[in-house]
């Protein structure tokens, strides 16, 4: 009877730790890919230690993209839906608080609110991905421009990963 | 029986003619070998995995993710199924040393993997899941290092929440309750009933300043521990509860001291602050009524709320004077040298804070050093020679 408790304690953390694994290829398979387009960058310094760190466009919206009446709490979960625009750059559609039907062409990504600012209209809020691992020492050779297009794939439960970045 | 025991006890047999001395010697030496075989071979498996591990973490940013998986997942099977052996056929203390191993095992792999896999987590997940591991091998073996080890990681995950993320994660929080909680009240120790009491005095701390709340909420979670401390139904091992929860609340009333002044703190909520403390403090007040010792009144002093009426930062020194020399009194009364003590260093502290608060403005510097050590100086001497006299009292 321990034995078995001991067996399952155990099993359920490798299960765990394979799903964590598992999910991230499964996410080729069933996510779907967007391309998303970077905010200006200061070409001569995105690199902090061995990561690059990217702030998105469709992080920052205006008032009238918000659906619902306040502005949320900071850390609270918004849903962004976006759509294929221009040169197959992704673009926001609207935020809101809660999860909404989708139209034909539309992704929904889940993101945590930041802050608003009343001034300028503006919201912002982060998906997550803001930083994009490289490996050490390969900074030189990473291309230094002050815009980059992110390909990024979403799954449907919720989870994403970035999958090249140019 | 060790090889002391047996040793010793063999020395009668030699002597009394049950076995001789050479076949004493033939014993020994088999549990000689015995035990240093168990060491010897706990060292080589601790050598082999640190020398596993170094050469991982030196090579770990050239292998590829699916290596890195295999490796994580096969020293954690490898430590839980050695853990599990040695626990069972060896040794419990070096079966839980492994053990714990093979946990921190897990949790470097959820946080590695996270890291692998780009991750991205809002909340205190990722310790949920590791203190949930924590918690399963506690079922299993029901052994307090591991409750220790259960309680650790909760404790962190919840600082990590309150500090990155501004939220008390609420899983973290029942598992804490409902999971740690019940075991301890089923069957615990001192030492785990104090570790848990301090865990939750911290995670009140999250609790209310991640939601934004006022420092004197605590009143309210300090006070429930106070009296889950002395719930009436013989479970002696929680008492520490309410020392910490004395302790915790003494501090409080110390903070009071230095940040309350004349006038009176805006309440939120204030009809259920102030009725929800009601209920608990009369409920308090008759438990210690029925108790047989009636002097715990002395503690519940110190939870009286004092910020609302003005001038709390007096009201808040008379609570720590009446609390300091009420047990001092009940003391040399009862002729209990342990509340003489606690009395006395309870007294010395708010002594000290009072000539603090209110000279250290007026007075040049080094008379005002000068003076409150000679005013300790004194006073200790005064309270050490009454104690003696309890003390003397009691072997008389």
């Amino acid at each position: 009877m321990k034995r078995l408790l001991f067996y399952t304690v155990v099993g359920m953390q490798a299960l765990f730790l394979i799903g964590m694994s598992v999910s991230y290829y499964a996410m080729d398979h069933w996510g779907e890919t967007i391309w998303l387009e970077t905010e200006p960058v200061d070409p001569r310094d995105p690199f902090y230690g061995d990561y690059v760190t990217l702030h998105y466009e469709i992080e920052s919206f205006k008032d009238e993209r918000w659906q619902g009446e306040e502005p949320p709490e900071r850390g609270d979960k918004v849903y962004l839906i976006v759509e294929e625009g221009e040169n197959n750059r992704f673009e926001l559609v609207k935020a809101s608080q809660s999860s909404s039907k989708l139209s034909e062409g539309q992704v929904e990504i889940k993101a945590v609110y930041q802050w608003h600012n009343p001034t300028e209209n503006e919201h912002q809020v982060s998906i997550g991905l803001n930083r994009y691992f490289i490996e050490e020492d390969t900074g030189e050779d990473f291309e230094r421009t002050d815009r980059y297009v992110v390909e990024i794939v979403a799954a449907p439960w919720g989870q994403k990963k970035i999958n090249s970045i140019e | 029986m060790n090889r002391g025991e047996l040793k010793k006890e063999s020395e009668k047999w030699v002597k009394e003619g049950v076995i001789s001395s050479d076949q004493r010697n033939r014993i020994l030496s088999r549990y000689e070998k015995n035990t240093r075989h168990l060491v010897l071979l706990t060292f080589a498996a601790l050598f082999i995995g640190l020398g596993f591990l170094t050469f991982i973490a030196s090579n770990w940013s050239a292998l590829t993710d699916l290596v890195k998986m295999a490796i994580i997942l096969f020293f954690l099977l490898v430590f839980y199924g050695a853990g599990f052996w040695f626990y069972n056929k060896k040794s419990k203390s070096v079966g839980l040393s492994l053990l714990i191993v093979a946990l921190s095992v897990f949790g470097a792999g959820i946080f590695l993997t996270g890291q692998m896999y780009h991750f991205t987590s809002f909340t205190a997940f990722p310790f949920f899941i590791w203190s949930l591991a924590a918690f399963g091998l506690l079922i299993v073996f029901q052994e307090s290092l591991l409750f220790i080890a259960a309680l650790v990681i909760i404790t962190a995950g919840q600082i990590y929440s309150g500090s990155v993320y501004q939220e008390f994660y609420i899983p973290l929080g029942i598992l804490f309750i409902a999971g740690l909680g019940m075991i301890l009240y089923k069957k615990g120790n001192r030492l785990l009933t104090g570790l848990f009491a301090v865990s939750y005095a911290v995670q009140s701390i999250v609790f209310i300043f991640s939601h934004g709340w006022s420092y004197y909420w605590l009143i309210l979670l300090f006070l429930v521990l106070y009296i889950v401390s002395h719930f009436p139904y013989g479970r002696i091992h929680l008492k520490p509860f309410g020392a910490i929860a004395v302790f915790s609340i003494f501090i409080i009333n110390v903070f009071q001291v230095f940040l309350l002044g004349y006038e009176s703190e805006d309440v939120e909520y204030s009809n259920l602050f102030f009725l929800s403390w009601s209920i608990l403090f009369i409920y308090a007040v008759i438990q210690s009524a029925m108790e047989s010792t009636k002097f715990k009144w002395i503690d519940l002093v110190l939870f009286i709320p004092v910020f609302r009426i003005g001038a709390g930062d007096l009201l808040s020194l008379l609570l720590l004077f009446i609390y300091s020399l009420g047990w001092l009194l009940a003391g040399y009364r009862k002729e209990r040298s342990d509340w003489v003590a606690k009395g006395t260093i309870a007294f010395l502290i708010t002594t000290f804070i009072t000539y603090f608060q209110l000279a250290w403005a007026f007075m040049d510097r080094s008379i005002f050093f000068f003076t409150g050590g000679l005013l300790l100086f004194i006073l200790s001497f005064f309270l050490e020679r009454k104690r003696r006299q309890v003390k003397g009292g009691e072997h008389i």
